[in-house]
């Protein structure tokens, strides 16, 4: 039994600094970024979940730009990123959450006990009406939403093209059905 | 001014420096078996900008 009085036992995990700390008022209509990375293994997606979250959100500063903070993101987990994007918002609990997929190398390795790998499932798209948003958006819901889009740009942006020409195949079962013929 | 940080594994607090420091503090010791100081967490910390209503 502990008296208090050791030193205190060695981590269990080293981790690093938070990934982000931004000044944060209740008050505001404030906005945050989730970071939705994806990943290849044995050529099926996998998405690099937080540990201790349902996606991973990070504050976004006033004078930030958006992409800059999730490529510093990326880089906090040594992720080297091959296309990063945003693809959707929404609004959750009174704030404005802006997501963006972000496909990066295979990682080696990762930090123990902060991202793990898991399974990328299809969902259904949230539907909302002509006006109004889907009452709730799920997190998988939202890469469906991202991967769908990337489906499209991986044919209509070089740029994306040629930085996922292993996902091609993988993003060929996101078109919608009309389009396939027209690749 | 008030704070929101989030951790490498997702985890996310809010709040003034104390509460965040207690936070971060209580979520390393529960989680990933670390013990840090308050001066530990704060060295820890980036510049962060001023809310707006200048707390």
């Amino acid at each position: 039994m502990s008296t208090g009085d050791e030193p205190p036992a060695e981590p269990v995990v080293e981790l690093g600094p938070p990934i982000s700390e931004v000044a944060w008022s209740p008050e505001l209509s404030t906005q945050s970024l989730e970071v939705l990375i994806l990943t290849l293994e044995d050529a099926e997606p996998v998405w690099l979940k937080p540990e201790h979250a349902d996606s991973l959100r990070v504050g976004l500063p006033a004078t930030a730009r958006p992409g800059d903070v999730v490529l510093d993101t990326l880089g906090r987990y040594t992720l080297t990123p091959r296309v990063v994007h945003s693809t959707s918002w929404r609004h959750e609990e009174g704030r404005v959450v802006l997501s963006y997929i972000a496909v990066v190398e295979p990682p080696s390795g990762l930090p123990e006990d902060t991202l793990a790998r898991t399974p990328v499932a299809r969902a259904d798209l949230a539907r909302g009406d002509a006006t109004a948003p889907p009452p709730e958006i799920g997190v998988l819901q939202v890469i469906e939403h991202a991967l769908r889009h990337l489906s499209w740009l991986v044919q209509d942006d070089p740029a994306i093209g040629e930085a996922l020409p292993d996902w091609r195949p993988i993003l060929e079962r996101y078109q919608p059905e009309p389009f396939r013929a027209l690749g | 001014m008030l704070f929101e940080v989030t951790c490498l594994c997702g985890w996310t607090c809010r709040g003034s420096e104390d509460e965040v420091i207690a936070q971060v503090q209580e979520h390393g010791r529960s989680t990933h078996g670390i013990e840090t100081s308050a001066d530990e967490v704060r060295a820890t910390w980036h510049a962060v900008e001023p809310d707006v209503t200048g707390e």
